[in-house]
């Protein structure tokens, strides 16, 4: 007997399992290729660990330090991106997901019924154990040469942590759905928003600053002493610190210290899970599902009570033009939960990449032009590829999510070359204002010159502009109005094929990042010929996508 | 007699080798209503939705008030009021929004518009109900705001994919009147329905197809010829036309 639970995991595998083999070889070269997008990925951070490691191993007394604190921040960084990532799927996994309905029906116990769908939350957040801390902890266990015992304490770990995250964003999310059944959803977002930022400061101050980066100054035996102490002492409050305490143990060679520390994060997770699993979840959960219908965040809009009428008519701000157009997609993004959560995200990710800059920034390792301006090329190039994750996620999909309802504008006197001009302009506009910020951010915190200044700005200019046509063109050439769900639309072959055409877009504009920052670096004089460069290849890009799309959409027929 | 508000010539839809429908031809003048009657699968909503713009037609003409649907397709559209067979549109729109909405795209003056949603939306009692959002609506509501849109920029032309389907007796009755104050003012109606008794009371005249083809049309009396009946409701006219 596998019991109700076991039912419901075989059911989903079956399901996944058929949608994915009768889904005819284009979904299985599609599911191919991720997998080998992310085994490709896993190596391309192991392998980066490992010369990291090896070259920072090398180095006498300091190395161990630094090592200290890669590691602490591997774990860390998992963990604030686990929980944030369990956080964002576990409030539509665990209380939103159309199954529930018919689920709720059944007679499958409060427990069974969260577990299965808690399950589902762990596997969507585990992506950064996998990417984050796995691919160091390997390069870790390889360099230093660790065996078997290494292998064991590693992969306990990185179960622990696993364990830590959907506690921790179970909790959470709990925390969340009570919020929220209570107090209207602007409230509750604007306390976060509150409380969040002062968190974030707090975690910049302590983690990322100049103290920390005068830690890895040391030359002497007690110099290193004092500073494994420093780091030990700055990263003691995270549940991951004894994970990380655990992996170094093994690799200096210390198995029996801070053996008290492990049971008592052991022990506090454990009784953190028992109480969620027989307090929280026997008591709350069936009532937190059943009752989300009365919280108009947490229904889906057909179960939603009304709303009050608004008090200017439609469209409320943007009056001119085909404004209209972008200002029904502005409504159904900010009443969509799930694409407010995913919007947040990606600005988190945004934040988390300022951060990153930020931080090397106490790294010296501007060492020559090339390297330099091999940086600035990457970051106009990291810039744009932020543009085109969003753009895949918001702008690939928006024509296909015009869905059953394609037909109120399919039907209307609207040209169809005017409906992806405004979408193109609108979506360039946006995208182009929070980049440009990002671009700002960056270059502020560097104090670049103006000239770089000029080359960023122009390029994140046009990479936006590009990428947002090649993705809404891609989008219009290939539409599916009969498929509603962003993912699936960006992962389609069309979407994928998008993403490549995108890819080598920003690897033509990086090329001519790279060669304009050199030129000036060595000359003093922007390089012209490059902005030219990038100017002629995005108006080859754009036009084609253009003129191709607007015939594509001319021609389209809404099924 | 005046000129048609709509003009199908030889219109033939295929779908890769399947013909959903062959050679169409048929005429709609200014204040009548034209119901396509047929069983499942016949080509009465892909007729529709090539009217709409839609499905683009593989070869034939279709024309609105004289202009060809593939020459001019955005002032045929503008002649257009289109009520679908699934009356699904912005989930996270307000009904009174997605009203809204439709008149900003169809150039309406804001404060005729909203004059306009305001009659209709009160026409049907449901003023307050369009404050919710349209993802909520009941399957009826949601046909009600849509026939709203339709008729909100006075259209000449109103095409219908099942005009009553999910509205309870009272909203009939008013759809019913609205179809026919719209048809008296000089509109033109093309109807496609199974709701037969429906048909019966507002057509004049109707074309019954079977896979994709005209196989009987004209007014309930020219039907009745047809199948050489004395007498019949159009149900009874339909079964026997089907079974020859």
């Amino acid at each position: 007997m596998r019991g109700i639970l076991g039912s419901l995991i075989a059911y989903r595998a079956r399901t996944a399992r058929r949608s994915l083999f009768y889904g005819g070889w284009a979904k299985v070269a599609v599911a191919a290729i991720f997998m080998a997008i992310m085994v490709a990925v896993f190596l391309g951070l192991h392998w980066f660990f490992r010369a990291g490691f090896e070259r920072i191993m090398a180095e006498p007394h300091v190395g161990p330090v630094i090592v200290r604190y890669l590691v602490e921040m591997a774990f860390a960084s998992a963990l604030l991106l686990g929980v944030i990532s369990f956080f964002v799927a576990a409030l539509f996994t665990l209380f939103r997901a159309r199954e529930m309905d018919l689920l709720s029906s059944l007679p499958i116990g409060p427990l069974d019924l969260f577990l299965y769908r808690f399950l589902n939350a762990a596997t969507f957040s585990s992506w950064p154990v996998l990417f984050v801390a796995a691919p160091a902890l390997t390069a870790l266990g390889v360099t230093s040469g660790s065996g078997y015992g290494y292998a064991a304490a590693a992969v306990s770990a990185a179960a622990l942590l696993i364990l830590i995250i959907t506690v921790i964003g179970s909790v959470l999310s709990l925390i969340m759905a009570e919020t929220l059944r209570r107090f209207r959803p602007m409230v509750v977002s604007a306390v976060l928003l509150a409380l969040s930022l002062p968190f974030v400061a707090l975690l910049l101050r302590r983690f990322v600053n100049r103290e920390v980066f005068g830690l890895f100054e040391v030359t002497t035996a007690e110099g290193q002493v004092a500073a494994a102490a420093n780091l030990q002492t700055l990263f003691a409050a995270l549940p991951s610190h004894s994970l990380a305490e655990l992996v170094l143990m093994v690799v200096g060679g210390e198995p029996e210290r801070h053996t008290v520390g492990m049971a008592l994060l052991i022990g506090s997770v454990m009784l953190v899970a028992f109480l969620l699993l027989i307090v929280a979840v026997r008591r709350r959960y069936t009532g937190l599902v059943q009752s989300y219908r009365e919280s108009s965040f947490l229904a889906r809009p057909e179960d939603a009570p009304s709303r009050h009428a608004p008090r200017r008519p439609f469209p409320r701000f943007f009056r001119w033009g085909h404004g209209y157009l972008f200002e029904k997609d502005l409504w159904t993004f900010l009443r969509s939960p799930e694409e407010v959560m995913r919007g947040a995200y990606l600005i988190a990710l945004l934040a988390l990449y300022v951060l990153t800059l930020r931080l090397l920034t106490f790294i010296d390792f501007f060492g020559s032009r090339e390297a330099l301006a091999g940086v600035i090329a990457a970051m106009c190039t990291v810039i744009g590829y932020f543009a085109l994750t969003i753009s895949m996620r918001f702008v690939f999909p928006s024509l296909s999510q015009e869905g059953r309802g394609a037909w109120v504008l399919w039907s209307s006197p609207v040209h169809a070359h005017e409906y992806f001009s405004w979408k193109l302009f609108f979506w360039s506009v946006v995208l182009g204002v929070t980049m440009e910020a990002v671009m700002a951010a960056s270059a502020m915190i560097f104090a670049f010159p103006p000239a770089v200044l000029l080359l960023m700005a122009v390029a994140v200019f046009l990479s936006v502009a590009t990428i947002v046509c090649i993705t809404l063109g891609q989008g219009a050439i290939f539409p599916d109005f009969q498929n509603d769900n962003p993912e699936s639309l960006a992962t389609s072959p069309a979407g994928l094929f998008a993403v490549f055409l995108g890819i080598v877009y920003l690897w033509i504009m990086g090329r001519y990042a790279y060669r304009y920052t050199l030129v000036f670096l060595s000359s003093g004089q922007p390089d012209f010929v490059a902005l030219f460069g990038m100017l002629v290849v995005s108006v080859v890009f754009v036009a084609t996508y253009w003129s191709v799309a607007r015939r594509a959409m001319e021609r389209l027929e809404v099924t | 007699m005046a000129n048609p508000v709509l003009e199908l010539r030889s219109v033939t839809k295929r779908f890769g080798e399947n013909p959903a429908v062959k050679d169409l031809s048929l005429i709609v003048h200014p204040g009548e209503t034209y119901g396509l009657i047929g069983p499942n699968g016949s080509g009465k909503t892909t007729t529709i939705k090539m009217i709409a713009g839609l499905y683009r037609p593989t070869s034939g003409r279709i024309l609105v008030q004289g202009y060809d649907l593939e020459e001019s397709p955005v002032r045929v559209k503008s002649y257009l009021g289109y009520i679908p067979d699934d009356p699904a549109a912005y989930d996270r729109l307000t009904g009174r929004e997605f009203l809204e909405f439709v008149g900003e795209v169809f150039g309406m003056d804001r404060k005729l518009r909203d004059g306009r949603i305001a009659d209709l939306l009160e026409g049907y009692g449901i003023s307050d109900l369009a404050e919710g959002l349209f993802g909520e609506f009941s399957r009826g509501t949601k046909q009600k705001i849509a026939i709203c849109a339709a008729l909100l920029h006075d259209p000449s032309l109103l095409l219908i994919d099942e005009p009553v389907v999910g509205l309870d007796p009272e909203s009939i009755r008013i759809t019913k009147q609205l179809l026919k104050e719209f048809t008296d003012k000089g509109g033109a109606i093309l109807m496609s329905t199974h709701t037969l008794p429906v048909a019966e009371e507002l057509c004049q005249r109707f074309g019954l197809l079977k896979k994709g083809k005209v196989v009987a049309e004209g007014s309930k009396r020219n039907l009745r010829e047809t199948a050489g009946l004395q007498r019949g409701s159009l149900e009874e006219l339909f079964l026997a036309l089907l079974a020859e």
